[in-house]
């Protein structure tokens, strides 16, 4: 069940009361995770709601801002707090840039949901070129890379880019997005990404399916993509 | 009718031969000229031909006037990357804290050498066209333009938690706007696009455009001295369109999202609608579902006027082929 009063809240970006109400949730329940879960329901019925036009980009931008810094006031660095208390094998690491571009809302909104949905975001940054993607992939373990980008030059230049990516690491898994993706909505497969997501909620039941999948619990290992 | 007529017959609603159109064609004109875009946009005479050319070869009724949008940005001391093939862009925001937007100050226009440029070109084209072909000339908004100054992300932290410093960047913003519109249309521009995609439904709720962007639009439109027309830049504006009707403007975009029945509607003969081609759709699209799209726009025109037909960004993709450029204008040279 998700809760009105905070969902309410944050789309009305009422600092004050985003504040009183998680501050008295973690008062009457101070484990992390359950929190997650709870604010994991409003922020997929937030998603939504801008799945389907009826909040604008702001709400959904200040809804991650604001619940993200509650958090870290109350449990000093939330993210950080769930990934420690983690044996490596079972963090879920995600890595995710910028591609040829400065603009960069699309990939803040995204790495605040992924953080709340308890990734562990690991930032390469803005207007990242094809030549330093290629050397954080051979320099780094990843295996799941989220590249948002602006322009449709630079949207058609990942071609390349994803190309050469595969030849370092053939079994990295490839999610794209932006304005172009959502334009033409065949253009992620044009340039060979594995997965597109118009908005969070569309990557997240993705994600969470491969991280299912390939969960050391279940037998198998992340280092199939190695 | 010449250009010039149409236009002007469609804003006011009056009986035109056909539906005017128009390519936004910018960074075309250095395809045309076998030059690469950072080369096109470094002198006028390059712009001037550039959209002759494209005019002479498409025929659609309208000229560019401006240069690249970024430009405005680097008037501002911030650094724009160029590309092969899509528009400049701006790089890392730079008025990013209080103190920076409170110490900054709008550009000089003649030391800026892309606008001294871009006024050339404006000259040379008025020569050139007189008055039968429009030329159009534009300003990203002061309301839009801290996407670029700021970050998107920083901007939408200010419009929420910082009215004063907003305020600040409104007020140079919007000393830059209205004289940077008043120097192209004394130079011969024909009306001046007001570029807000920030205003946009999908981008802030309508309440806070409503006391924020729509304010800041209203009070710089009114000391632009010629026509304006809105645009959202791709975005959404249909929830916009009751409150835009009220502004002293000639139109506005719709995106491809909007629907065209409803917004004809909700205009109500006050200004002309732009729209709502997919720059981007019409890349990998055939000759046969571009007519198809014509025709659909076409049909839900009604009366035959009051409505521009145009890529709904502003500027139209560096990818789209001269094939589905030529069936465009073919489209409105022979039929309706």
């Amino acid at each position: 069940m998700k809760d009105p009063d905070l969902e309410q809240a944050l789309l009305d970006v009422d600092f004050l009361s985003v504040q009183s109400i998680l501050h008295s949730w973690v008062k009457d329940n101070p484990d992390i995770d359950e929190i997650l879960e709870k604010i994991q329901v409003i922020m997929e019925s937030i998603g939504k709601k801008w799945e389907n036009s009826s909040i604008a980009l702001s709400q959904v931008y200040m809804a991650g801002k604001l619940v993200e810094k509650n958090l870290n006031e109350l449990f000093e660095d939330f993210s950080h707090s769930i990934q420690k208390n983690q044996p490596k094998s079972l963090q879920k690491d995600v890595y995710t840039g910028v591609f040829e571009d400065y603009h960069a809302l699309g990939q803040i909104i995204l790495n605040s949901f992924l953080r709340l949905a308890g990734y562990n975001v690991i930032n390469l940054g803005i207007g990242l070129t094809k030549g330093e993607l290629c050397e954080q992939v051979k320099n780094q373990q990843i295996s799941i890379l989220l590249l948002s980008t602006l322009m449709l030059s630079s949207a058609k230049h990942l071609e390349e880019t994803i190309r050469d990516l595969r030849k370092i690491k053939p079994n990295i898994v490839i999610f794209v997005g932006g304005a172009p993706f959502n334009f033409q909505q065949d253009l992620w497969e044009r340039i060979g990404a594995d997965y597109y997501g118009a908005s969070p909620n569309a990557i997240l039941p993705i994600l969470n399916n491969i991280f299912k999948q390939f969960n050391p619990s279940n037998g198998h290992s992340m280092e199939v993509f190695q | 009718m010449n250009s010039m007529e149409r236009i002007f017959a469609a804003v006011q609603w009056q009986e035109v031969d056909r539906l005017p159109f128009i390519l936004n064609l910018t960074h075309h004109g250095a395809k045309v000229l076998n030059l690469s875009i950072r080369e096109y946009y470094s002198k006028a005479e390059y712009m001037v031909e550039g959209q002759i050319k494209l005019w002479k070869k498409y025929q659609d009724d309208v000229v560019i006037g401006i240069s690249y949008f970024a430009s405005e940005f680097k008037a501002w001391g911030g650094d724009v990357k160029f590309f092969l093939d899509g528009p400049p862009n701006s790089m890392r925001p730079n008025l990013t804290t209080p103190e920076a937007i409170f110490t900054a100050k709008p550009p000089q226009i003649d030391d800026i050498p892309e606008f001294t440029e871009t006024l050339k070109t404006i000259r040379h084209l008025k020569e050139y066209f007189g008055d039968k072909v429009p030329i159009i000339g534009g300003i990203i908004s002061p309301f839009s333009f801290p996407i670029m100054q700021m970050g998107f992300n920083k901007y939408i932290e200010l419009l929420y938690q910082d009215r004063n410093t907003f305020n600040e960047l409104m007020k140079k913003n919007m000393e830059h706007a209205v004289n940077w519109a008043n120097r192209q249309l004394e130079a011969g521009a024909t009306m001046i696009v007001y570029f807000d995609p920030m205003g946009s439904a999908e981008m802030i709720p309508p309440s806070l455009y409503l006391e924020t962007g729509y304010q800041i639009a209203k009070r710089t439109v009114a000391q632009i001295k010629g026509p304006v027309v809105y645009h959202f830049a791709s975005s959404s504006s249909q929830k916009n369109l009751p409150k835009l009707i009220e502004l002293p403007i000639k139109g506005t975009s719709i995106s491809n999202k909007d629907n065209i029945t409803e917004c004809l509607k909700i205009m109500d003969k006050k200004a002309a609608l732009l729209g709502n081609l997919s720059g981007i759709q019409l890349i990998h699209t055939t000759p046969n579902q571009v007519i198809d799209k014509l025709n659909k726009i076409v049909n839900n025109v009604t009366p035959k006027t009051g409505f521009i037909v145009s890529d709904h960004h502003g500027e139209i993709s560096y990818f789209v082929s001269d094939e589905i450029l030529t069936i465009i204008s073919q489209f409105f040279h022979k039929k309706f």
